[in-house]
This record gives structure tokens, C-alpha cells and sequence, in this order.
């Protein structure tokens, strides 16, 4: 737990979204967070929402239980299911990661993804140049923000690394830099713009392909990119200027949630050809969750993939890449679930499913128990960085050791999962 | 009551230790992880006893410039998933795979040469995973802005605390410059640095005034292992004179030039393939500067990558070669590069790269101030070590290597006029003795009492690099790791892994305020969040 006075923390450490700010200074009383220091809606939110307990620990078939019975009947429920799947990974620490790929490797469990594997594919066909977010915050003096809203998603974001955020080459902030918005429509970050474009989501690669070209000085036909993107080809043409008069960018975008590799790609090559004359990075703007801790710390643990060829298998572990989608439900008889994000998964699923219990579900999250009749067994977690802790990682690649913030009441998911395989031969 | 017997004796084998300046056929003792002298009464009898009769034994090798995890090695892995994907040929094994590669090739430490301070908590974190062997990092400093800043405000004291701090808060080993100075101007859109004056806007340094700095920072500071440095212009034609003033400038200071291979050039910087070897001149001044030590970063033929903190020169193989490029600049202090490479036997440039580094083994006189060293996997894997062996240990297998490679390359290197051999007790000198010595691991690379019981025992034969491919035994911290090629399981019966090894410093508390307040201006991440707890590894673990 932090040096905590009373119920006041320092420096705590916010996962409520994708910025993880790491200075928060809060107090509470019990559930109710007095204050929150940067203000911030999102972050007071999510402690307050971490702060909660629900009233009953563990529930197996739909009934209250406590842990101990929890736990054996899950190991029966794993001992019994041939196939077996783990989704939720995106949504641990970096030690409970290092849990679940012990656990798979006892259990032949494979691991499902709660996000798109178009990301990892195209930087793995093109490669990346990138960097941390104190980059920008230090040099950017051109900042595109294209198809993300930070303004509205990560509120501190702007303060603290790129619009208002001072460095030792934008000594202004934000009268040293110009800001590009590129979206489907008018955003709150758009307001923040100086040059603003709304951008339909079909024609999305096309104005990304109109940019390259104009930056990259090829011959265009105009009237065809005037045809096809209308009188937004001239404003790309601004902001191809805008973008080669840089000293320094940032590309900030959003992975989507059914993303086409041809558009992370796409990105990824113009970033690329930026970079003849200036230094230019691209960054996710990330989410609140440890994607890219997940992704990497499964990329440098020993986890067997399951695939008939044993060299895509070792790639797709080389890659941090997951085995299935968490989509595919159907050829799993078990789903361990972790984390909110998949617990809601598999309620929505098992809601739309009727009174089928295939597959069976054990649960294991802050909110497990409070859908926990929807589950074989829910086993309530302590929040990240509330009432558990552990390491995430940033969007940008930067580790940050998360403590809890508030006393713990039950064992973190990394404990947990270690007690699920307990007792099982290899 | 007697007391307890040694747990092991490896009896007669031919212990090579030039660290004691031992070679000669006796026992070796071991008992709970370290050597101990032999029992004075002749009767006593170890728990466990291993005949070496007609084997040789030496300490177990000592890597001190490979890639080994963090950012850049999980970047690459991730990056080139399909050329790592047989552990065996991998480039990037993952850590548990790549810690028993090492010791089944008979090493049992080894050095990660790269670590940003703000990517420590994920060396810290995946090299729990290395099992065992013992390791440790350097922390990249020679980009770094509060660095950079006290040497323009010529503040001593401030950048021997910061350093001191930093390698506390990071457990690092040791303190790594490189390209000083030329990837900060790179990261401003600049270009980089092409000699040791140039200034470095924002900061009024040079490369210079950095290296000396930080030399003399370490030194001050007492560090186990000196400034280890990777020059400027690395793979650049011509670059040898910006490395012999490198040297120059380091003159009166002690310093470790690493993978000298690739700053050994001459050539135009116009016409990459012009570059020829000037080892001879190098090699004359290490010879006569008995504080200098290099490590070879020897060019291994085939596929690898190239994975590097200096940025500028993984932009420049990227368009030079058209191939992808991983890149990623981070904050306060450096950039990093990861590009595929291949190197070709019938490529001129190649051939003179891997000529040049077998020039450097041979040219250095005293082999105290050379260690084998492919800059893993930058000229190739570590696992060609036998194959350099071999050829340092028989000059007709380097002739005849020779003829397979484009014959103009007797132009470029002096290799085929080299007559020396190195003897067995050379080889033990520039792989464990030597580089255990230039990190300042006072129990690595040695069999004395008190050593670490790190032991290789190889079978000799007509065939060197068959010897030093497949130990016959490997010992880690006294316990067999490795028996005929077969690891024996972790856990159970032996549990021992190896431990991060960092230096031991005391920063001057009074420092400490001036550091944080620059650091809470400058950097993304709070004060009480930058420093790596020793829990830390356990949690990886």
C-alpha cells in the first residue's frame, strides 16, 4: 500500500485510462473518494467505482461460498474441461500475465484476446518508429491526433504530454506547436486544432493514402482525390505541409476494435516516410487496461501455443500474440475470465446463449460476483491499483509499479491463478 | 564429529585458471556454491566426485557485451517473429531459452549492454526469466539531458551523484556511453554527429567533453567496471580516426571500447563499400595503453539483427538495406534501432567486417585487454563462439575460410599475413578471465577459493570448435547444469537461479533534491516510481 495518512494517498497511480497518470493524490472516506488531485472526472470515477466491494467473495453455481470452496471447485471444473481458454490477460498485471503463462502451461489452457491482433501483424510486416510519451512532451512541435479524441478520453493528456504540455524544446506549450485533428467528425480535441478535418470512416485510407503521396512528393491526380475525398483533399494537402515543416512530430491514433491491417500499416509507412528530414513518432493512445504489458510479457515467457504448425505457434508466442479470438467462444467447454472487461464478455455472452451453460465460466474480477449467478464460479478480485497491485505498462513501453492504494481484501488475481493450478501435474 | 565433506571434487582434469596463472593438471574443490581449497587431510572424500582425467576445466565463460532482454530484445522478438522462431537459429531467444543456450555453451554470465534507465524495471523484470546464469546490465548515460546539463554547467559533484543515483535506482552494473552526444542531436532533427567537437545544441557539450565526463565520473566514483563505450559513427567508412581520438581523449583514464570491430574502418564516408581495416593502427595504440580494453563485436555470416540505442545508425542500415525498421526514441536519454541484417560471405563489406575483428583478436598482444564478444546478436549470435575459436586457434582454417571470400579482400585486411595461434590458456584469458576482470567481477572467471563455482569442463580434441560447442560438464554455482549436451531440470533437487548483479552505490543524499527537482520538471513518470525496488525480480521471478 502507498504512504498513506489516514485514507490519502500520494502518488497513485490512475488506470482509469490510457494517460495512467502516476501523480494522483487522493483521500477517502470508506467507498467515497473526498478528493482527487489532478481533478479529473475519469480518474475520481474509476477509484471510486475500484473503492467498492462487493458484499460476497465467491460464488459457485449461482450460490454464495467462500473462497476455499470457490477455488477446489474451479480446479474441478479445470480438471474436468479438455478445452480449456483464458481470456482477460489484456486486463492483469504484469505478474498475474506471468501467472496465467504458468498456468496455461499446466493446464494446456490457450489464451484468447480481447483486442485485434492487426497491430502486432503490421509492425511485425513493416516495422515502427515510435517512442515515449516524454518525446513529445519534450519536442513535438507538430502533433496530429488522427481518429482519437484525447481531450475527451484521456482528460490530463493534453497537460501532461502533448497540446499544453511544456518541454525543453516547446518551452510555450501549446503556442509553440501546431495541432492537426483528423476525425470522424467534430471532436472536443478538435476544438484544442489548428487545422481540424472530419474525415467519413470509409474514406479513412484514401485520405491516408492522399497524405503519403503529398508527402512523400509523388504526382497526384487531383481531381480524382478531389472526386473521391471532395473538398477535404485540399485541406489533407494543409496538413501534408503542416507535417513537413515539422522539427519534430507525434502521430497519435486509436487502435480500433475490428482493426484492418492495411490501416495500422498504412499509418506505419507514411510515420516511416516522415522521418526523411525530421524526427517524426507514432503512438497508440492507448487505453486504461496493460495491452502492451501483456503483449510483451507473454512475448519474453515460455507459453506453448497450441497450433498444428509448430513454427506459427512459436511465432504467435515470439509475438505476444493470443491463440483466438475472444470472439470464438464455441470450441471452448471452459472460459476462465479475468478482469471486468472479459466478465461482461462472457455475461453478454451467456445472456445471449438463453439457458445453455456451454461453455462453463469461472470468473474472476472486482465484479465477478455481481453477475455471479450468470457463472459456474465468480471469485471477487481486488481492483489494480486499489485495492491490488502489480506493473503495468504504458502505451508507450514505460513500466509503472502499481500499488494498491486502499487495505486489500482479497487475494490478486496473480494469486489466485497461481491457487488454480496448484496441485496439477505438468 | 567431522565436519561435512565437500560437496563435489572434480579430480585431474587440466585446469586452465590464467586468472591464478594456473595450468596444470590437479583437483578442484567445491562446496556450497563456491571453490574451496583442497582438504588438508588427504582422506577426506567429497559428497560427489567428477573425473576430469584428460578433460580441460575452466571457469565458466563470461559475456560482457550481449542483448539479452529488455525493450529492444522484446521489440525485435516481437518484430521478427519468424526468424526467432527456432531457438536454436533464433536471433532473440526468449530468456528462459536463451539462459540455457549460454549455458550449454559452457558460459554463466552474461552482460545486457543497453538498458535505458526508464526500460530497467523491464530488464529487471524479464531477466528473472534467464534462470541459471548469473547477469547484469549497463545503463545508457550519454545522451542523458541532466548528464549532458552538468557537464555544460561544469558540475562535478551534481553528475557523480546523478550517476550514483541512477545506478541504484536502476541496478545497473556499470555506466554504457553511446554515440555520446550524436543521438540527442539525431532526436532533434538534426542528423547525427560526425566528430568529437561537434556541439550538441541545447546542452553546448561534445562527444568529448561527455566521454571525458563521464570516464572520469566513473573512476571517481570507483565503479567495478569502467566507462564502456561505444563510439561515435559506428559502421561508418572511416570511422577509425573518430576511434583513435576517441582513445586519445579517454588518455589517463580507464576505459572499455566495445565491439571495436565496427569502428575500425577506413573508406569514405561517400562510398559505404570502400571501407578497409585500420586495426593495425588501433591495435598499436590499445597496445601501448595499458588502461584501454576492447571487446570485438566479431561479424558472424548469415541472417541477424541489429539492435542498438544508437538510433542514427539504425535509421542509416534501414535505408541503406530498404529493410523494416523498429524505432523507438525514449525519453530523457536515447533512441533505439532494430534492423534485419544478412551477412554475405561474397559481399566485400562483409568480408572485411569479419576480417577485421579476427585482426583485432590477433593484434592485441596482451590478450588481458581483449574479450570475445559478437555483440549478440548486432554481428551474430553468441553461439558462433566455438567457430571464433576455432579459427583464432588455427591459422590454415582461417586460410582456408579466406579463400572463400571475394579475393579482393587482401586489399581491404591484413588477416592471411597473421601467423598467431591462440593457445588454450588465450582462449580461457578472452573468454572469462579477461572479461571478469574488465567488469570488475571479483568472482567470476576464476577458480581460486572463494570463486564462484562456475566451471566448464570440455573434451578435448582434434576438433576445437566441436570442444567449445558441447561442454562435456557445466557447473553453476556448484551445481552440474549441463551433463553431455543435457540440462538438467530446474527445481527439485537443484533450484539455484542466478542473480542481477548490481553495483554496490551510496549517492550523496545532499544531491539528491537538485536531482528530483529536475526530474519531476522533465520526466512523464513520478520521482518515487523511477527506481526499481530488489523485490522487483523476485515479483518477475
Amino acid at each position: 500500500m502507498l504512504e498513506a495518512e489516514a485514507n490519502r494517498t500520494t502518488d497513485l497511480v490512475c488506470l482509469g485510462c490510457g494517460a495512467m497518470c502516476d501523480d494522483i493524490v487522493a483521500s477517502f472516506e470508506g467507498e467515497r473518494v473526498a478528493a482527487f488531485e489532478p481533478a479529473c472526472a475519469l480518474g475520481r470515477d474509476w477509484l471510486e467505482s475500484g473503492l467498492k466491494v462487493e458484499p460476497i467473495a465467491a460464488m459457485a453455481e449461482g450460490e454464495p461460498t467462500d473462497l476455499t470452496t470457490a477455488v477446489r471447485k474451479a480446479r474441478t471444473l479445470i480438471a474436468e474441461s479438455p478445452r480449456r481458454l483464458v481470456i482477460g490477460v489484456e486486463d492483469c498485471s504484469i505478474e498475474a500475465v506471468r501467472a496465467i503463462a504458468a498456468f496455461t502451461e499446466l493446464t494446456r489452457a490457450r489464451l484468447g484476446s480481447l483486442s485485434a491482433e492487426a497491430v502486432a501483424r503490421a509492425v511485425a510486416s513493416v516495422g515502427q518508429v515510435s517512442g515515449t510519451l516524454g518525446e513529445v512532451k519534450d519536442r513535438s512541435d507538430v502533433i496530429v491526433f488522427w481518429m482519437c479524441d484525447p481531450i475527451a478520453t484521456q482528460p490530463r493528456h493534453a497537460s501532461r504530454f502533448s497540446i499544453d504540455a511544456v518541454g525543453r524544446f516547446v518551452r510555450n506549450g501549446r503556442s509553440d506547436r501546431r495541432i492537426i485533428v483528423v476525425d470522424r467528425s467534430e471532436t472536443e480535441t478538435a476544438k484544442r486544432a489548428d487545422l481540424a478535418l472530419a474525415i467519413p470512416p470509409e474514406l479513412e485510407l484514401e485520405a491516408l493514402a492522399a497524405v503519403r503521396a503529398m508527402v512523400r512528393d509523388c504526382a497526384i491526380d487531383r481531381d480524382r482525390g478531389r472526386a473521391k475525398l471532395g473538398a477535404n483533399f485540399d485541406r489533407l494537402g494543409e496538413v501534408a505541409e503542416l507535417l513537413k515543416q515539422a522539427r519534430h512530430g507525434a502521430w497519435f491514433w486509436s487502435e480500433r476494435e475490428t482493426e484492418s491491417e492495411e490501416r495500422v500499416e498504412t499509418i506505419l509507412r507514411l510515420v516511416r516516410d516522415l522521418n526523411r528530414g525530421r524526427r517524426f513518432l507514432e503512438l497508440p493512445l492507448g487505453d486504461g487496461s496493460n495491452s502492451a504489458g501483456a503483449r510483451t510479457a507473454l512475448s519474453w515467457l515460455r507459453v506453448r501455443r497450441r497450433d498444428d504448425q509448430v513454427d506459427r505457434a512459436r511465432q504467435a508466442c515470439l509475438t505476444g500474440a493470443f491463440d483466438v479470438s475472444a470472439g470464438d467462444l464455441a470450441q471452448f467447454d471452459l472460459i476462465v475470465a479475468i478482469g471486468d472487461r472479459a466478465v461482461e464478455l462472457m455475461r453478454a455472452h451467456r445472456a445471449s446463449q438463453g439457458s445453455g451453460k456451454t461453455p462453463r465460466v469461472i470468473a474472476i474480477a472486482p465484479s465477478a460476483v455481481r453477475c455471479g449467478g450468470s457463472f459456474d464460479v465468480a471469485i471477487r478480485t481486488g481492483a489494480l491499483g486499489i485495492r491490488s497491485s502489480g506493473s503495468v505498462m504504458r502505451c508507450d513501453g514505460v513500466i509503472l509499479p502499481v500499488p494498491a492504494c486502499a487495505p486489500a481484501i482479497d487475494p490478486s488475481p496473480a494469486v489466485l491463478i497461481e491457487k488454480l493450478a496448484e496441485d496439477r501435474d505438468p | 564429529m567431522n565436519p561435512r565433506p565437500p560437496e563435489l571434487r572434480i579430480r585431474g582434469g587440466r585446469v586452465i585458471d590464467p586468472a591464478e596463472g594456473c595450468d596444470e593438471i590437479r583437483d578442484l574443490w567445491i562446496d556450497a556454491g563456491k571453490v574451496v581449497a583442497a582438504p588438508t587431510d588427504p582422506d577426506v572424500k567429497a559428497t560427489r566426485t567428477i573425473d576430469a582425467s584428460g578433460m580441460v576445466v575452466m571457469p565458466g565463460g563470461v559475456d560482457m557485451h550481449s542483448h539479452l532482454f529488455g525493450s529492444k530484445v522484446t521489440a525485435a522478438r516481437s518484430f521478427l517473429p519468424r526468424q526467432n522462431a527456432n531457438p536454436q537459429t533464433a536471433y532473440n531467444p526468449i530468456p528462459s531459452e536463451l539462459g540455457l543456450l549460454y549455458l550449454g555453451l559452457g558460459y554463466t554470465t552474461a552482460i545486457d549492454a543497453a538498458i535505458a534507465p526508464l526500460g530497467a524495471r523491464q530488464a529487471v523484470l524479464e531477466s528473472a526469466e534467464l534462470g541459471a546464469i548469473d547477469r547484469a546490465f549497463l545503463v545508457l548515460l550519454a545522451n542523458n539531458h541532466y548528464v549532458m546539463d552538468q557537464i555544460r554547467d561544469r558540475e562535478p559533484e551534481r553528475l557523480k551523484a546523478y550517476v550514483s543515483w541512477m545506478l541504484k535506482s536502476t541496478r545497473a552494473w556499470g555506466v554504457k556511453a553511446v554515440n555520446p552526444g550524436g543521438v540527442e542531436r539525431w532526436k532533434q532533427g538534426k542528423g547525427n554527429v560526425s566528430s568529437l567537437d561537434d556541439r550538441v545544441d541545447g546542452f553546448d557539450v561534445t562527444p568529448r567533453s561527455i566521454l571525458q565526463s563521464l570516464a572520469e565520473t566513473v573512476d571517481d566514483l570507483k565503479l567495478p567496471h569502467p566507462l564502456h563505450v561505444h563510439c561515435n559513427n559506428l559502421g561508418l567508412p572511416g570511422n577509425w580516426s573518430t576511434t583513435l581520438a576517441t582513445m586519445k581523449a579517454l588518455e589517463g583514464r580507464r576505459a572499455h571500447l566495445t565491439h571495436i570491430q565496427f569502428h575500425s574502418y577506413g573508406g569514405t564516408l561517400d562510398k559505404p563499400t570502400s571501407i578497409r581495416s585500420k586495426v593495425p593502427i588501433l591495435a598499436e595504440y590499445v597496445n601501448s595503453h595499458a588502461g584501454l580494453t576492447v571487446d570485438v563485436g566479431q561479424v558472424i555470416f548469415g541472417d541477424t539483427v541489429s539492435m542498438t540505442a544508437d538510433g542514427p545508425v539504425g535509421e542509416y542500415l534501414a535505408e541503406l538495406t530498404h529493410r523494416p525498421w523498429l524505432s523507438h526514441d525514449i525519453e530523457l536519454e536515447t533512441g533505439c534501432g532494430v534492423v534485419p541484417i544478412r551477412y554475405e560471405e561474397q559481399s566485400l563489406v562483409h568480408a572485411t567486417q569479419w576480417a577485421i575483428g579476427l585482426e583485432w583478436f590477433l593484434s592485441i598482444a596482451n590478450p588481458w585487454q581483449i574479450a570475445l564478444s559478437t555483440d549478440h546478436p548486432n554481428g551474430g549470435s553468441f553461439l558462433a563462439y566455438p567457430q571464433i575459436i576455432a579459427l583464432l586457434m588455427n591459422k590454415e582454417l582461417r586460410k582456408d575460410y579466406c579463400k572463400r571470400l571475394p579475393a579482393k579482400l587482401a586489399s581491404r585486411s591484413a588477416l592471411v599475413d597473421h601467423d598467431r595461434e591462440y593457445t588454450l590458456s588465450e582462449i580461457a584469458v578472452v573468454t572469462r578471465a579477461a572479461p571478469a576482470r574488465i567488469l570488475g567481477l571479483a568472482t567470476k572467471g576464476r577458480l581460486s577459493p572463494g570463486a564462484d563455482a562456475d566451471v566448464t569442463i570440455y573434451q578435448p580434441g582434434s576438433d576445437i570448435e566441436r570442444m567449445f560447442a558441447r561442454p562435456r560438464y557445466v557447473l553453476f554455482a556448484g551445481k552440474v547444469r549441463i551433463d553431455d549436451g543435457i540440462a538438467l531440470a530446474e527445481g527439485g533437487a537443484q533450484p539455484d537461479r542466478g542473480v542481477l548483479m548490481s553495483a554496490a552505490t551510496a549517492p550523496d543524499p545532499g544531491a539528491l533534491a537538485h536531482i528530483r527537482d529536475w526530474f519531476e520538471r522533465s520526466s512523464t513518470i513520478a520521482w518515487r516510481n523511477f527506481p526499481i525496488a530488489e523485490e522487483t525480480e523476485e515479483a518477475g521471478e
